[in-house]
C-alpha cells in the first residue's frame, strides 16, 4: 500500500496531470475568493466561495483518478499490481491516499486567502477551519467516487467523462428530487446528495453528523473499488 | 511446487481453457508449447493469480492461489505477455518500487546489492538511470524479467520471454533462464519448439485450451522425427536433380525451394520414416555429376509436432493463420509431394531457433 502510494503520488507530479488537477482546483478558489470576497462586496465571509466551490471540485478530481487508476489498465500495469503480493484493498488505498495528499497539498497552497483575509479584515477562525475540515471531508469521499467510476473503464476519455456524469447528476440530484414533489423522495434525495451535506459547513455550522457521512461514503466506495478490482478476474 | 487440477475458463461462450491438468514439482523447468491463442497466456494467468478459473483449482506451493493470495502470490515471479512498465519511472524507480510492492523489507544497502545482482543477471545495469519509455524492446523485455526476479521468488512464470528480441538477445535471455532454472521452478511459454528443447526438462503442448502431451523434450522430438528432413543444395539442371533424388530409395518427398545461389536449386527432402538417406543422396547425385553444395538437417517444428499429436495443422481465429495458409497454397503450386510442408512461419520460426542453437 505504501509502495503504492508513494509511486502514485511521485508519478501525479511526474506528468502534468498532478499541476493540473492542483492548477484547476486553486485557481477556481482564487477566482471564487476574487469574485465573492474582493470584486463584490469587502467581506471576510467565505460561505459563499465555499459554498461554491465544492459544486466545482467535480471538475478536476476526475482527471486525478484517470490517471490513478484507468491509466494502469492501459499501460497493463494492473497485472502486475494484482500478481503482487497486496491486497486489492491496499492497491486501493494506496491510490487512494496518493490522490488525498495531492489533494492536502492543494488546499495548503489556497492558505493564501485566510491569510489575506486576517491582513485585511477579521478572520472567522473556527468557521474558515471547519469549512477546510468540511472541504476535505467531502474532497475525500468525491475521491474515492471518482475511484469506484474510473476503476469501471479502461478508456480514459471514457473515465472521465462518466465521472462527470455522475457528479452532475449528484449535483442536480436534489432538484430532480423536488420535481416528483414526493417529500420522502426530496428527503432522501437531500440525505444521500453530498453538495447538500456541505451547505451547513460553509454557514459556519460544524456537523459531525455530515462529517460521518463523507467518511463513510468515502469507505463505501473504496471498498466498492476494491471489488471492482477483484471482480476484473472473472471477466 | 505448482498444482494446476482440472482448470476451466470460458470468455463467454469460447473455451480458452478446457479442463487441464498437470502438476510441477520444485526445481522443475517446464514449457508451454503452443500456438497463439491455444491457451497459454490464460492459463499462466490463472496461475498467477490475475484472472480466476471459472472452475478448477491452482495451488502453489499448496497454497490456494484464490483462498489465500497474498503467500501464494509471494512465492510468484511473472513477467506477462507485454512487460508491466511504468514508463513515467527509471529502470531504478521501478526495481525499488517493485521491492517495495512486493513487500521485501531490506535496509537501503540490501535492497541496492538485491536489485544491482539482478541487473547484472539479466544485463540491464548500463540502462540503470533511463527512463523505461525510451528502452528498446529487448531492454523492456529484460527489465520486466529483472522484475519478476525481484523478492527471489522460488518460482518463475515467463510469459513468451524471448519474443520481440533479436537472435543475439534471444540467446542471452535463454542463458539467463537456463541459469535461472538451477535454483528454481520456472514455467515459460513458447511457440518455438527448439527454445523449449534447449531450456526445459519437460514440455507441456497446449492446443485450443487443451493439454495434448507432457513429456520431455527429447521424448516429443523423436516421435515426430522418425522422418527426417533435409534442405539440399545441388548444382546442376534441376529436371535431372529431381529425377535424380525421385529414384532413391527411402524417399517420402522432394519439393524444390527455388535457387538461392547462382547455377544451383534448393530443394527439401523428406524421408521415410528411420530411414538415413544421407548417404544415398550423396552418391547418387555424385555419380550423376551434380555437385551437392549443402546438406542440412531441418529440425521438427511446433507444426509437426500438432501434425502428429492431432493429425491437423495448427488452427488459430487470428489473421496469423490465415497468413500460415495463404503461403502453402502458395507453395503447393511447387510441390512435387505435397504430404508434408512447412508454412513459412514455422520455417522461419525454426530458422530462427537455429540460430540460436549455433551460438
Amino acid at each position: 500500500m505504501i509502495a503504492i502510494y508513494k509511486r502514485d503520488l511521485k508519478a501525479l507530479y511526474k506528468t502534468p496531470v498532478g499541476y493540473v488537477f492542483s492548477g484547476t482546483l486553486l485557481l477556481l478558489f482564487y477566482v471564487l475568493f476574487y469574485v465573492f470576497n474582493v470584486y463584490t462586496t469587502q467581506t471576510s465571509d467565505v460561505s459563499v466561495v465555499m459554498g461554491n466551490l465544492i459544486y466545482w471540485l467535480f471538475l478536476p478530481v476526475p482527471i486525478l483518478t484517470m490517471r490513478l487508476v484507468t491509466e494502469e489498465y492501459r499501460q497493463k500495469t494492473d497485472q502486475l499490481l494484482l500478481t503482487a503480493p497486496v491486497s486489492s484493498f491496499s492497491i486501493v488505498m494506496g491510490k487512494y491516499l496518493a490522490g488525498m495528499v495531492s489533494i492536502l497539498i492543494t488546499v495548503v497552497l489556497s492558505l493564501a486567502i485566510p491569510i489575506i483575509i486576517s491582513i485585511y479584515g477579521e478572520l472567522p477562525g473556527w468557521t474558515m477551519f471547519g469549512n477546510y475540515v468540511a472541504l476535505i471531508a467531502a474532497a475525500s469521499s468525491f475521491l474515492s467516487i471518482a475511484i469506484f467510476i474510473s476503476s469501471l473503464t479502461e478508456n480514459l476519455l471514457v473515465s472521465i467523462i462518466a465521472n462527470w456524469g455522475a457528479f452532475i447528476a449528484l449535483i442536480y440530484l436534489d432538484d430532480l428530487a423536488s420535481l416528483t414533489g414526493n417529500a420522502t423522495i426530496v428527503k432522501i434525495a437531500g440525505y444521500v446528495s453530498p453538495f447538500m451535506r456541505f451547505q451547513s459547513f460553509a454557514y459556519g455550522q460544524f456537523s459531525f453528523g455530515d462529517l460521518v457521512y463523507y467518511v463513510s461514503v468515502a469507505a463505501l466506495f473504496l471498498f466498492l473499488a476494491s471489488r471492482v478490482l477483484e471482480k476484473k478476474r472473472y471477466s | 511446487m505448482i498444482e494446476v487440477t482440472n482448470l476451466v475458463k470460458h470468455y463467454g461462450d469460447k473455451k480458452a481453457v478446457n479442463d487441464i491438468s498437470f502438476f510441477i514439482d520444485e526445481g522443475e523447468v517446464v514449457g508451454f508449447l503452443g500456438p497463439n491463442g491455444a491457451g497459454k497466456s490464460t492459463t499462466m494467468n490463472i496461475v498467477t493469480g490475475y484472472l480466476s478459473a471459472t472452475s478448477g483449482s491452482v495451488k502453489v506451493a499448496g497454497i490456494d492461489i484464490l483462498e489465500d493470495p497474498i503467500p501464494a502470490k509471494k512465492r510468484l515471479g511473472y513477467l506477462p505477455e507485454n512487460p508491466p512498465l511504468y514508463f513515467d519511472m527509471t529502470v531504478k524507480e521501478y526495481l525499488n518500487f517493485i521491492y517495495e510492492l512486493k513487500g521485501c523489507r531490506g535496509t537501503a544497502k540490501e535492497r541496492e546489492k538485491h536489485i544491482g545482482n539482478i541487473c547484472e543477471i539479466v544485463g540491464i545495469d548500463n540502462v540503470f538511470g533511463r527512463m523505461t519509455r525510451n528502452l528498446s524492446k529487448g531492454y523492456k523485455q529484460r527489465v520486466g524479467l529483472a522484475q519478476a526476479l525481484v523478492g527471489d521468488p522460488d518460482v518463475l512464470i515467463l510469459d513468451e520471454p524471448t519474443v520481440g528480441l533479436d537472435p543475439i538477445q534471444i540467446i542471452e535471455i535463454r542463458n539467463v533462464i537456463k541459469d535461472l532454472g538451477k535454483k528454481r521452478t520456472v514455467i515459460l511459454s513458447s511457440h518455438i519448439l527448439s527454445e523449449i528443447q534447449q531450456i526445459c526438462g519437460r514440455v507441456l503442448v497446449i492446443n485450443k485450451g487443451r493439454l495434448i502431451a507432457d513429456d520431455t523434450p527429447e521424448n516429443l522430438a523423436r516421435t515426430v522425427e522418425s522422418e527426417r528432413r533435409y534442405n539440399l543444395r545441388v548444382t546442376g539442371n534441376p529436371e535431372m536433380i529431381v529425377s535424380v533424388l525421385k529414384n532413391i530409395d527411402g524417399m517420402k518427398s522432394v519439393t524444390p525451394q527455388g535457387s538461392k545461389e547462382f547455377g544451383s536449386t534448393d530443394y527439401l527432402i523428406v524421408s521415410r520414416e528411420n530411414e538415413d538417406v544421407r548417404q544415398k543422396i550423396f552418391l547418387s547425385l555424385e555419380k550423376a555429376n551434380l555437385p551437392v553444395l549443402q546438406l542440412t538437417p531441418v529440425g521438427a517444428t511446433l507444426e509437426d509436432i500438432f501434425i502428429k499429436l492431432t493429425g491437423q495443422r495448427v488452427t488459430e481465429d487470428e489473421g496469423r493463420a490465415g497468413r500460415v495458409r495463404r503461403s502453402r497454397k502458395k507453395e503447393a503450386a511447387g510441390d512435387v509431394n505435397s504430404s508434408l510442408n512447412l508454412s513459412d512461419e514455422a520455417k522461419s520460426a525454426d530458422k530462427k531457433a537455429k540460430r540460436g542453437n549455433k551460438g
